[in-house]
Parts: structure tokens; sequence; C-alpha cells
């Protein structure tokens, strides 16, 4: 329905001097989506609020609205003549409507409001439009597109995705924004939150963890109240960069989750002692970023000192869990290796039960040479025994051949009786050595390498081949 | 042309039945039993037929029609074919189909095809292409005769591939049995002399009329070799040339790389014509008095090896390193300075010729090649029979 109209808006982009990456165009894509859907909504309200003979006051004033500045047509489906187009537009977008919309960040009563949303958003993009022309071109192929129907939201929210894949692949910053799916769909088979149940993502990034939660907990046959739980008391996410944060809210508004709990915050900078039973929850799923980035005074809210930012995340999340709340969260694969982290892995150990761990090939995450593996924990119990399962797909991953759903079959099926199989196998929490704390990934079925044959053997093969093939050119010889 | 055989336009002697062919677009085709047919080959399989009987394929556009490449095919039975390979029923009373497969895929039929950014053999210039067409039991006998060859050939190339890899297994068994790794270890840091990072120089600091040589991570091997790649040259004081300046014996190791190629390493073994420096993803290690570099070298080349390096590599984007820190640590079984030395000559020899024999089996293998090419025009001059 509506791909011809994204196709569009990206040729648009990409002809908008003023937009250089997948980056630029995923960004800009999305403030002005979100107000056509802001729009949309404010005006379903305002025809609720008509039918029940109540008042409206719709959230932006006359002259920010959607149908002021933005579409060419009027209520009557008739085309404007006073339509605002090329410096007129983009003075109006960068003089007032940004600098307006901005100010609803102080005004606004609390974060969980529209208005804040709203002014967080447009205080942490600016309008990369040069051309008023092309801005005019999207804002008539964006005032095309509808959000009320099911069908409708589902498609959007597909070609967003699709968008929000190619920043995955837009070179080396790619991972921070996108998780392959089929491996978010198998953790969430995994951790299976059920409703009633909350569901976390301290790094949510495009909130891809959190959409796919609420796709797999959306069941057809929900009711009402089921509905309003999903939608508001459900999903909670943080993130720290301005344009993940963008993407992670409208992202969820396209597939449906009109009001989104994320909060715009630097999870690292939260002193994991601080957290209380109030601020647990029952479900966590994340992807937290590696490395070294941070500054380093935000270690000082975590017992276990790191510069790796995917360590000082895995003691948040031990903290943000509830007595048998169920984690999965992604790392790299030196976490279990690591000298460093030992002191980390003990403390797992000790808090939660390390029930699964998953080992993925590299190229799993496209950009990123790290290798990594999923942890599985619950927390309340030590852990007894850890599960491993080595993700094999048996072909080279790559960005036109990316992880599918029934290459994860086998673990899931698997992970429920903990099974040995030639991928997988059990440890035992005391044959880790104490000292090393050493677990990583050593499949004790693997076979051994073929070992190498003995010199006069390779030998014998290579002559009877030659052997072989002068016959068949005494062959070839004759026959001329 | 030899008795007995004509050469016509392949429209006298065939029938087009491209006016048959429909494509069907991803979207709307449906899995089912029959074949669909594209201009390279089977696409797909669809629950619908165009054609049942056996036929000639050869590709319309996205296809190769140049000597030696597979640009038709026979189909035969229920068949779908799509609008990008023409559909051809040869006159068999007068040409087989085996024939006419084998002529045009040796030929080159680059006359034949139109069209710039996107090559085509449209159907009026397909049926102008001329076929030499000897008497139909004649053909017979030459397809039998190069069917047979092309067996053959097939099997000898697999056996030169085969010998091919073999040689390089030879080599790592050779290795294997040479470079003992268990035996008493020592640490790499216990057998340097010294290290040194390479000197820093951006782009723009290098080019191709300063006065010295500057080695880059592209010139060591993946085999422990130096690389004939060119190396550029950049500025240096006195003191920097006498510090960085290269000598045999330097061991030089690559720090910082892709995942894949982090880690090679390799041994100045011919002196360089003038002094020549290196760059700040290489460390130099020289190494004390009673320890090869060579030795040294091939031992970096042993599994053992390769797997300790392997767990020092860190870096989480498409840069990763191996620091010293972590290579200090790295274990190797030394054996005393005289058995290191006859070791490397014995490997030096047999490396040497594993060399040799690989380039025979490479050539071995463009001439099987040549050698289908020339059947193949023997058999269209009429020389094969």
């Amino acid at each position: 329905m509506f791909e011809n109209a994204f196709n569009s808006i990206d040729r648009e982009l990409r002809n908008e001097e003023g937009l250089a990456s997948e980056l630029d165009y995923a960004e800009q894509t999305s403030w002005i989506l979100f107000l056509k859907y802001l729009d949309d909504i404010e005006q379903e309200r305002q025809d609720e609020a008509e039918l029940e003979g109540t008042d409206y006051a719709p959230t932006l004033p006359a002259d920010m609205r959607w149908k002021t500045w933005a579409s060419a047509k009027n209520d009557d489906g008739t085309d404007r003549k006073d339509v605002l187009t090329g410096e007129d537009l983009i003075t109006f977008v960068n003089t007032t409507l940004f600098p307006t919309l901005k100010k609803y960040r102080e005004d606004a009563t609390s974060p969980d409001t529209i208005e804040y949303k709203i002014g967080e958003i447009f205080s942490e993009i600016t309008n990369k439009f040069r051309s008023g022309y092309s801005l005019r071109d999207v804002l008539e192929i964006v005032d095309g597109l509808e959000f009320n129907t099911q069908e409708a939201k589902h498609e959007l929210s597909d070609l967003y995705e699709s968008r929000i894949k190619r920043m995955g692949n837009a070179g080396r910053n790619g991972g921070e924004y996108y998780t392959p799916r089929p491996l978010i769909r198998a953790m969430l088979k995994v951790t299976d939150p059920k409703i009633g149940e909350t569901v976390y993502d301290g790094a949510c990034g495009s909130a891809g963890f959190l959409v796919e939660a609420y796709t797999q907990m959306l069941t057809p046959d929900i009711s009402a109240t089921d509905f309003n739980t999903l939608q508001t008391k459900t999903f909670y996410g943080q993130e720290k960069k301005s344009l993940a944060y963008i993407i992670a809210i409208m992202n969820m508004i396209l597939h449906g989750i009109t009001a989104p709990n994320i909060l715009h915050t630097n999870t690292l900078n939260e002193n994991v002692m601080d957290i209380q039973e109030k601020d647990r929850h029952d479900v966590i799923l994340a992807n937290p970023p590696f490395g070294s980035g941070e500054r380093a005074e935000v270690q000082q809210n975590f017992p276990i000192k790191s510069g790796e930012m995917g360590y000082l995340f895995i003691q948040h999340f031990i903290r943000k869990l509830k007595a048998g709340g169920r984690a999965a969260v992604v790392i790299k694969n030196t976490f279990l290796s690591n000298g460093d982290a030992a002191a980390l892995r003990r403390e797992l150990l000790e808090t939660c039960d390390l029930h699964t761990v998953l080992d993925c090939p590299a190229k799993v995450f496209q950009g990123a040479g790290v290798k990594t593996v999923v942890l599985f924990f619950e927390k309340g119990r030590k852990t007894h025994k850890t599960w491993y399962y080595a993700l094999d797909p048996e072909r080279s991953l790559g960005k036109s051949s990316p992880l599918r759903d029934d290459e994860l079959a086998e673990f899931v099926e698997l992970q429920k009786t903990k099974a040995d199989s030639p991928k997988s196998w059990t440890i035992a929490r005391e044959d880790i050595d104490a000292e090393t704390m050493d677990m990583s990934v050593k499949n004790p079925f693997a076979p051994e390498e073929a070992p190498l044959r003995e010199p006069a053997e390779i030998i014998e093969d290579m002559l009877t081949r030659d052997a072989e093939t002068a016959e068949i050119l005494a062959q070839i010889r004759g026959m001329l | 042309m030899k008795a007995g055989w004509e050469v016509r336009p392949l429209g006298e002697v065939c029938d087009v039945l491209d006016r048959l062919r429909k494509p069907i677009t991803k979207k709307d085709r449906v899995r089912g039993p029959y074949p669909y047919y594209g201009a390279t080959g089977e696409l797909d399989r669809v629950e619908d037929y165009l054609f049942d009987e056996p036929l000639v394929l050869i590709g319309e556009d996205g296809a190769k029609w140049g000597a030696g490449d597979h640009s038709a095919f026979a189909v035969s039975g229920k068949v779908w074919v799509n609008n990008h390979a023409h559909v051809i029923r040869p006159d068999r009373t007068a040409l087989s189909d085996e024939w006419l497969i084998y002529y045009l895929n040796c030929s080159d039929l680059s006359e034949f095809i139109t069209g710039m950014t996107v090559p085509k053999l449209n159907q009026a210039r397909m049926r102008d292409i001329l076929i030499p067409i000897p008497p139909l039991e004649e053909q017979k006998q030459i397809v039998a005769v190069l069917d047979t060859a092309f067996e053959g050939l097939t099997r000898a190339k697999e056996n030169a591939e085969a010998n091919l890899q073999n040689a390089r297994e030879l080599f790592k068994s050779v290795h294997a049995s040479k470079v003992a790794v268990d035996g008493p270890r020592v640490s790499f840091d216990e057998i340097v002399s010294e290290t040194q990072l390479g000197l820093v120089r951006s782009k723009k600091e290098q080019a191709s009329n300063l006065p010295i040589p500057y080695l880059r991570m592209n010139s060591i091997g993946n085999e422990g070799e130096i690389t004939n790649a060119e190396l550029v040259r950049v500025n240096c004081s006195d003191d920097e040339v006498s510090r960085y300046a290269l000598n045999t014996g330097d061991f030089l190791f690559n720090t910082r790389n892709s995942f894949e190629l982090v880690g090679k390493a390799c041994v100045v073994r011919q002196p360089f014509l003038e002094p020549t420096v290196f760059n700040n993803n290489i460390l130099r290690a020289r190494f004390l008095p009673h320890v090869s570099a060579d030795y040294v070298n091939y031992y970096f080349m042993s599994d053992d090896m390769q797997f300790q390096i392997e767990k020092l590599k860190s870096g989480t984007t498409s840069v990763v390193a191996v620091y010293y820190k972590g290579l200090k640590d790295v274990k190797l079984a030394l054996p005393d300075l005289e058995t290191q030395q006859s070791v490397v000559v014995e490997l030096d020899a047999v490396r040497r010729e594993v060399e040799s024999i690989e380039k025979k089996y490479r050539t071995k293998l463009t001439h099987i090649s040549d050698l289908r090419q020339s059947l193949l025009q023997k058999a269209f001059a009429g020389e094969l029979t």
C-alpha cells in the first residue's frame, strides 16, 4: 500500500543535499511522520469529543497543526492556494515550528505526557532539509499516508523497520541501532513474557526488543483490559542517543503502542544501589553497547568497576530484575573468558541462575567483527548448571543473507529440555575453575579437526591422481 | 569447410518459439513441480508449464555469451520459460540438439550482442548466427567424442584442484611434524631483546617522491612472507631512520587490522635495497641470540600459536587489535638454536618444493581449460573425425 510512497520519499531524500546517510534519512523521515501521526491522533480525538459533545483542546496551536503548514489540501480535498514551499517553508520550519515544539519540554507537566515527548523529540533533532521544494514534495507524500487502520499501521511499521535495518547496515555504527529480528524472537520465545508482566530494555536503541515483544504478546483474542495493560503498563525502555530515541518512539508508535514509555536518559548514570523494588521488572531483554565509550565517572555507580560498558549494563540488569524475573542479554563472547570480568561472572552465578548461553557466530551483527553470546538468566536462585548451544547456520552470514528464524528453531526447541546434542552441552557450576571463572564456549562434541595426515600419505594420493590424469589425457589423445 | 558440411543460419534450421514464453514475477510465482527457466538456467519451480518437449534454451539478456560460457542448455519435459531465454526447436532431421548446444557454448557470440548497459542477444541477431552442420551421423559421432573427452577433462580438473589443495596440506603436515609445540615453553617476552612499534605517517605524509620507503601492513603476507606490495615513501629524520630502519632478522607482527587479518606476521629475510622504515600498525621484535627469528616465524604458523592469538583479538568494530600486553605472554616451545636453524632449513626447502608444485598444478588447470577449447574448435572445423 505505502511501499511506493516510501520509495518516493527515499528518492527525494537521496536528492536532498543536506542529507548524507541512511541515518539522516531515517531521522528526517521520523520527525515528519511523527507530526503527521500526531495530527491524525488529534483529529481522531477531536472527532470523538464532538460525538460525545465534549470539548477537546488540541495539543498544538492552530498554526502548528499539520493541516495548516504541511498539508496542501483543504478540508474538502481541494488544493490550497497558499501552500508554504521553498524558502518560506524552510524558514517556517527552522524559525517557528521547531523552536515552538522544543519549548514543550519545559512547559510539560510530566515526562509521561505527549507534550513532553514532542518537546524532547524536537530538542534532539534538527531539520536537515535545505530545499523547501524537496521538503514540500516529501510533505505531500506523507500527507497521503494514514495511520488509522490496523493494516495501515502494520504496513507502515514494516516499512519503517526496513529503514531501520538499512541504518543497521550503514557501516560501522549500524550495530548500535539494530539487533537481527530472528535473534530477538528466539530470545522472546525463551523468556516468554506474559501479559501483566513488565518488559524492560535499558539500552533500547530502535526499540526492536520491545516492539517484537509487543507483537508476540498481542494475541488476536486479547481482551480490552489486557490490551490496555499491554499498551500502557508493559513496555519500558531507556535510550541515551537522541537519534535512536526518536526512532524508538516512532517505531513503537507505528507498531501500535500509542504512548511509549521510553525515557531519554543514560542508563549508566543511575547508581545501581539506588534501584528499588518498584523499579524492577519481570522480563529484561537487551543488546547493550560494548566497548569503552563512557566517561569514567559512571563507574562510580557500580560495585564492580570496569571500562567496558557491557559489563556495567549487566550489573544494572541483575539489579533491575524482580525475584523470579527472567533476562536475555547479548554480550561480547569475551565476557565468558576475560580475566577482567571474572568477578562479574562470579556475581552473576551467585545472584542469578545463568541457565542458558547461546553462542552466536561472527557476522550475526552486520558491520561488527565481534563474536557475541546471549546470556539467559533468572534472578533469585544460584546457578547450578549452564546449558550451552553453539549456533551454526553452516553458511556465512552477510548483509544480503542475514540470520533467519528457522536457523534458531533448533535452539529454541532444545532449550526447553536443555538436551545434549552435537551443538549443545551442559556445564556444572562446580566444574568451573574457581579462580579463572572461565566459562568460554568449548563444545565437547565438536569433532576433532581431522588430524593432519602423514606427508607420505598425502603424497601417495597426489601421485595417484596424477596417474589417473595422465591416463585420461592419453585416452583423449587416442581419440583425436 | 569439410566435404558434406554446410553452414546455415540458425533461423533456417530451427524453429524459434519465443512467442510462447511468459514471465512470472517472483511475487506471483506459486511453488509447483515444473522447472521455471530463465537466462542462466533453472530459477524456480512453478505449478504450470508452457512447453512439453525437448528444446534448447539460450539466454536473451542477463547471460554471458563468450567462448566457453554456458549460454545454451537443454531442457525437456514440462517446463516454463520466462522471456529472458530464447526457446529453440532444432530441425532434428538436419541438426541435433547436442551439436547446437556445443557449438553455441564454444563460440564467442559477441558480434551478435547488442545493447550498452544491458547486453542482449535479440531474436533477429540470434537467427543470424551461422552454424556449421555436418551430416547428422557425423554430428552424433563428434558429440560422442566430445562427451567422453569432456568427462575425462572434468575429472582431470578435479584431480588437479584436489592436488593443489593437497600441496598446501602437505606443507602443513610437514610443518606440524617439524615444529614441535610440546616441550618446555617460554613466553614471547622472554625471547625478545627489543620491541618497537612503527612510525606514524598519515596518508598525506606519504608520496612516491619522498626519500624513505615506508612498509605498511599490506606488505605482510598470509604465509609469513613479505609481499611484493609497492612501498610508499615518507620523510624521516636521521634519528628516525636509525631507529626504525628494518634489518634482516627483524620479526614483524601486524597489531591492528580487520578480524581476519590481524596477527599476521613475517620475517625480513633479504636486506632492503635502501633503508626502509615501517608503520605503526606493525610491531617489530628482535630476538636474543639463542632465538632464530625464522624459527619463530614458522612457529607463528602453527595451530597452537594461531589459537593463542585468536584469544587475544580485541575490539568491537571492524578494527581489531592484538596488543603487546597480550602478545608478550603467548607461549612457544623453543628447542636449542641448532635445532631451530636446521628446522628452518628443512622447512624452507619443503616450502620451495611445494610452491613449485602449486605452480605446476595451476598451469595444469589452465592447460586443461585450453584443451577443452581447442578440442571444440577442432570439432567444429571438422578435424575431429
